[in-house]
């Protein structure tokens, strides 16, 4: 019976059942929102692999289903994350987020079945969309404007994308999406289109912009689908690139500084993602198979341990309503479970042994030390070393000890508390028996992560840190501070581009005038030439320039409003223009 | 004779039947006047249906007025793109129609209703004779008749400012007719004939085609006037953000379009595409002006806070997108754009429609004050959503198919039509996703907790909410709304439908 | 007498219409001075389309016994339904107008732009 309903394509399921959402109410809606992701993952289970779901589609061919070791992988953590983060945000009322994170989860898995370039670049686009609508679900203007910034990075990514998509069109003449190779420059559009999607710097800035001002619950589904999907699409088309062993360990040290500084606790978990992906970014530039497997392995291993992560300040959030470090303190005595729960993820992203981010993270140090890659490996374990200091021991610290500030407080939520168990579970489980992991990945492992040497220097290293931190804890405080990022020009930039369009008129003109005011002082000062009145003039430019800016950033002087006259004037003009491009131009016969 | 021979002149006729006959009805029950127009509509709506089949079935009709032979008589020429651009205007014309029952109620004087739907027919039936006729002079005519009715319909309801709207529009967009009848002119001089395909027979003859450009850029400026090609659209927002919402659903969705129609009948028809392939006179500059026009079009549009005059900008970003296809004069840059003309009528009559439903419940035109709409009216801002996601051009919607042709298209001609294509979509994205987070999302910080108390914004207090929560615009509004929102986002997956009929079209203006 | 002046005087005469009307049209900032702008705008067109038709010896195209050169008649007719057309749209303007000035009080279009 079950093999004739299943399978389904797992992306359609989450995709309809986020829009019969809003028809169901209270308690069937609950068992709904839990029974979704069961059913997926017993349809992943009954997928087999190989490449189905085809459809022409005026001329060209989609593949829905390519269901193969590569992919199959992210379709069961993507499922797995999908249930914890239901249950995780079974309480929320609102209807409108809880579709736009099954939209999310759906997209993210059918971007990972896809097998051409334009239901993938379909996919990426909903993504998109239903991530900025978890973020502006947290209705407030910072999040709104977060979210904006979000939506238009990754349309700008997009954009990208789909000019890659249709180079590699034209050349190509399909729109199979696997391996690129060569040096063509839609092979550089779609790999610009992809670190946007892993949030790899210098394009990384739309992360720790949008994922601290999601809702508690709303953040640890980002956190889990964007950038994995990224990883996967580069792990497909560009295994064994080299310069992304570069990216991806830059990537990895960036992340960790910025973390290392920052006070708002999940802005620091959104740096430790961008450094943790830049494991699985330099994973996939290093291309061998062990790397490939460590990639997968750590992108799953990943997904589960940093929504435990980010479900802890959620709960922190949603039981206090504060984000900041500097406001917090002393929540161990009211969150005891919270806390040992959180810790199980800090240990698991520190590579702490019998953990689940030992097996994985120690896989890809090992295949960059295989390669001979020594920088590469000095600095994924230093960034590992960096993880562990403000993840496991500075966000904690800080957040559930140093300063008492009396915060009321007590356990979140049963449901929170049960999905958080249930990833905690998932992390020690992974970490005793990680057989169960690479089971399901491309390749066969001949990796054995738990030997001697590879425990012991861990350990040591993880101890010297912890005694590193216990001296210093007070010099790496977070400062009630906005660490400047790139991300800074854009912020700037958007405002600037809108005051821009508003009154271009204005602008130019203020503009002329400080270019007259320039002129004038630089003549006084080239020649010396004292005159008082110049003096006058110039200051007198320069006040009205200044006024003219401020006049254009209050009112909108409608630029649009010509007059009929200037109007047939601008018509008389086009044809004069046309007609002497007639004559002058090369089109005379 | 069978009747079935005579159907493109009577999907012509039976608009101006109609518009005859409403003042008539009109002096004698005014209630009257609204079934006469569903009713016309609705027949020549089933008539563009029925040529459509048929021209796709058997190729071009000919169709001669009154028995007189072309070059004498008047000839009607129905080739796929005028049958389908014809069912698209129908189509939307009859929405339109039924729309403005509910209303224009409240819009315009009970005794100016005759004249009202007299006029909406007139435009309808003016338009539809431009579509299909093969007389460049009856399409001056046929321009002349719809440019009249649209001038008289902006200012219909006599609000602040229509009147001007109106006068310039008047006045700016005859300079566009006299050009075109300038033109007429100039093309006769040189071929002594009016019949379109005799006028491209008898041009290739030619040895120096030098009147004949002047004729040819006369012609395209005309009509560029028409369809408000940047630079030439500074009529365009003032029109069409006073004018009663269905009117500017005719407006933007479908006036424009005719005249993007019209200018590819007159350089692929009229002069043919051999011709233009060692001048490139007009085609280099039309689509240098549509890229500026998506660019400056969208910017412009960031900047309004008046939902109308912004969705206005964003036509004249998109009549840039349907034009730079037709530019760039290749199969895929010009499947494109000829789809793309359905999709922007579908989204943008959509998303005026919906404009105008706000407008009539709430009375909200301010941008900004579309806080919160997706409790009250939560039909009409799904559709407006999925008409704006459309025209953003984000797959699986429609308006994404018909960009990516484009793309391919401008791709294959320069680099920088394509970046304009993505850069333009992106601005889009920031108009548009700006309104759809204030819909769903939008509420300002101090209200918190309270949702439906009044809110008060940059100092203006804003009308207090009713008890109900849910008021949704009447039927004759909603259902329109929800066919177009529908039709945008279906023709996305369903591509092949409209494909089928703009492939033919294709080949054939590009002679092959 | 007619057949002294340059053959192609009527396409000057119809080039300097022209441009006085878009020069009025440009320029004027009254209202009513746009519309005959206009006027003399589309007068001028007319102008070229009935100069186009004319020919030299041709005589009026009605059919008459022993007459062989006709001028063109075609283009009478378009005149003389471009004619009918800037008819309806001046008196439509100048309706404009009058409901403009009424509203307004003013016919000076800077005026009217800057409400």
């Amino acid at each position: 019976m079950i093999e004739h309903v299943l399978p389904v394509p797992p992306a359609a399921l989450f995709i309809v059942g986020a829009l019969l959402i809003p028809l169901l109410k209270g308690q069937l809606r609950k068992i709904f929102l839990l029974f979704i992701p069961i059913v997926a993952f017993v349809n992943l289970l009954y997928l087999p692999q190989g490449t189905y779901w085809t459809y022409h589609f005026v001329g060209f061919d989609l593949i829905f289903g390519r269901v193969d070791s590569t992919s199959l992988p992210f379709g069961y953590i993507f499922v797995i994350m999908a249930f914890l983060g239901a249950l995780y945000a079974i309480h929320v009322k609102e209807s409108s987020e809880h579709i736009a994170a099954f939209i999310l989860v759906g997209a993210s898995l059918g971007a990972v079945f896809a097998g051409d370039y334009l239901s993938l670049y379909l996919f990426l686009a909903i993504m998109t969309v239903s991530s900025a609508f978890l973020v502006f679900s947290r209705r407030r203007k910072s999040a709104t404007d977060a979210g904006f910034r979000y939506l238009i990075f990754h349309f700008f990514g997009g954009s990208l994308l789909l000019a890659g998509i249709i180079l590699y069109y034209i050349s190509t003449g399909n729109l199979y999406f696997g391996l690129l190779e060569g040096n063509e420059l839609y092979l550089y559009l779609i790999l610009i289109g992809f670190l946007v999607k892993a949030a790899v710097p210098p394009f990384h800035t739309w992360l720790t912009d949008a994922y601290p001002e999601g809702t508690a619950t709303g953040s640890v589904f980002l956190s889990a689908f964007t950038t994995k999907t990224g990883v996967y699409l580069l792990v497909r088309a560009f295994p064994g690139t080299e310069i992304l062993i570069w990216l991806g360990a830059i990537m990895a040290v960036y992340g960790v500084v910025y973390a290392v500084i920052e006070n708002d606790g999940r802005k620091l978990l959104a740096y430790s993602i961008i450094s943790q992906v830049g494991y699985m970014v330099a994973a996939a530039g290093l291309g061998t198979q062990m790397a490939i497997n460590g990639a997968i392995a750590h992108a799953l291993c990943h997904i589960l341990y940093k929504a435990l992560l980010f479900m802890g300040p959620g709960a922190v959030l949603q039981v206090t309503g504060r984000e900041k470090l500097t406001e917090l303190g002393g929540l161990f005595k009211a969150m005891p479970v919270t806390f040992w729960l959180f810790m199980v993820g800090g240990v698991s992203i520190s590579g702490v042994p019998f953990f689940n981010g030992f097996v994985s993270k120690t896989m890809i140090i090992a295949s960059a030390g295989l390669q001979g890659e020594a920088v590469v490996y000095v600095l994924l374990l230093l960034a590992s070393v960096g993880t562990f200091l403000h993840t496991c021991l500075k966000l904690p610290y800080y957040m559930f000890f140093a300063t008492d500030r009396g915060i009321k407080a007590e356990e979140p939520p049963r449901n929170m508390l049960m999905s958080m168990g249930l990833t905690a579970f998932l992390c020690l489980f992974i970490g005793i028996y990680p057989a169960i992991l690479y089971n399901i990945l491309p390749y066969p492992v001949d990796f054995v992560p738990y030997t001697t040497e590879k425990v012991v220097e861990k350990i040591a290293l993880l101890s010297f840190t912890l005694l590193g931190f216990w001296l210093l804890k007070d010099k790496i405080a977070g400062q009630p501070t906005i660490s400047l990022d790139t991300d800074w020009f854009y912020r700037k930039a958007g405002p600037a581009f809108m005051w821009f369009c508003r009154n271009p008129a204005s602008v130019f003109a203020s503009w002329k005038d400080l270019a007259y005011a320039k002129i004038c002082f630089a003549f006084i000062l080239l020649f010396r030439h004292n005159s008082p009145e110049l003096l006058l003039t110039a200051e007198k430019r320069v006040i009205q320039s200044r006024e003219r800016r401020q006049l254009a950033s209050r009112q909108p002087a409608p630029l649009d409003s010509l007059t009929i006259g200037f109007s047939i004037f601008m018509f008389t003009f086009i044809v004069a223009l046309f007609l002497l491009l007639l004559v002058f131009g090369k089109l005379v016969p | 004779m069978n009747i079935s021979q005579h159907f493109p002149i009577l999907v012509i006729i039976t608009l101006f039947t109609g518009a005859y006959l409403a003042p008539l009805a009109g002096l004698w029950k005014r209630k009257l006047c609204y079934p006469l127009a569903v009713l016309s509509a609705l027949l020549s709506f089933l008539f563009s249906v029925v040529i459509l089949l048929s021209v796709l079935e058997h190729g071009i009709i000919r169709y001669h007025v009154g028995g007189w032979e072309p070059p004498w008589g008047i000839e009607l020429l129905v080739d796929p793109l005028s049958a389908f651009m014809a069912l698209i205007v129908s189509f939307i014309g009859l929405l339109a129609v039924v729309y403005s029952k509910d209303y224009i109620a409240g819009e315009i004087p009970d005794k100016k209703l005759p004249a009202y739907y007299s006029l909406l027919q007139l435009i309808i039936g003016g338009m539809l004779g431009a579509l299909m006729t093969g007389d460049l002079f009856n399409l001056f005519v046929m321009t002349e008749i719809f440019s009249i009715s649209a001038y008289a319909l902006v200012s219909i309801a006599q609000k602040k400012g229509s009147l001007i709207a109106s006068y310039n529009y008047l006045i700016l967009a005859s300079v566009g007719t006299t050009f075109i009848l300038f033109s007429t002119g100039f093309i006769y001089m040189v071929t002594g004939s009016l019949n379109m395909v005799d006028i491209s027979q008898r041009l290739s003859a030619l040895e120096s085609p030098w009147v004949m450009y002047n004729g040819l850029i006369l012609l395209v400026i005309g009509f560029a006037i028409k369809s408000a090609l940047f630079p030439l659209h500074t009529w365009l927002p003032d029109a069409h953000s006073i004018a009663p919402s269905p009117v500017s659903v005719l407006l933007s969705a479908l006036v424009i379009k005719v005249g993007a129609y019209s200018i590819i009948r007159s350089v692929f028809t009229v002069f043919g595409p051999g011709l233009l392939e060692q001048s490139g006179v007009v085609t280099i500059p039309v689509t240098w002006m549509a890229s500026l026009g998506i660019l400056l079009g969208s910017i412009y549009a960031i900047t309004q806070t008046d939902i109308k005059r912004m969705l206005a900008y964003s036509s004249v970003a998109h009549i840039g997108y349907i034009l730079l296809g037709i530019g760039l004069a290749s199969t895929a840059s010009m499947t494109g754009g000829i789809f793309h003309i359905l999709n922007h009528a579908l989204g943008k009559a959509c998303l005026f429609f919906c404009a105008g439903a706000v407008l009539h419940k709430t009375g909200i035109r301010n941008v900004e004050e579309y806080t919160g709409l997706a409790g009250k009216m939560p039909i009409t801002m799904i559709a407006f959503t999925l008409a704006a996601i459309s025209l953003v051009g984000i797959p699986p919607t429609s308006g994404f198919m018909s960009k990516f042709y484009l793309a391919i298209g401008a791709y294959q001609e320069s680099w920088i039509f394509l970046a304009v294509i993505l850069l333009g979509s992106l601005l889009s994205a920031v108009f548009y996703f700006r309104v759809i987070n204030l819909i769903y999302f939008g509420e300002p910080e101090h209200k918190s907790g309270v949702r439906e108390q009044g809110a008060e914004i940059g100092g203006v207090v804003h009308r207090q909410p009713t008890t109900d929560n849910r008021r949704e615009a009447p039927l004759t509004m909603l259902i329109p709304i929800i066919i177009l929102a529908l039709g945008s986002t279906l023709f996305g997956i369903l591509v092949h439908i409209p494909l089928s009929v703009v492939e033919p079209a294709v080949k054939l203006l590009l002679g092959m | 007498m007619i057949n002294l002046l340059p053959p192609n005087l009527p396409y000057f005469i119809c080039i300097t219409l022209l441009l006085i009307g878009l020069y009025t049209m440009i320029i004027k900032k009254s209202l009513i001075k746009k519309i005959m702008g206009l006027n003399i705008f589309s007068t001028s067109v007319f102008l070229f389309l009935i100069s186009m038709a004319y020919r030299r010896g041709g005589a009026p195209p009605i059919k008459a016994e022993g007459v062989e050169l006709y001028v063109n008649p075609l283009p009478h007719a378009l005149v003389l339904t471009g004619i009918v057309v800037a008819l309806a749209l001046t008196s439509f303007a100048l309706i404009l107008v009058i409901n403009i000035y009424k509203e307004h009080k003013t016919l000076d279009s800077e005026k009217l732009t800057k409400l």
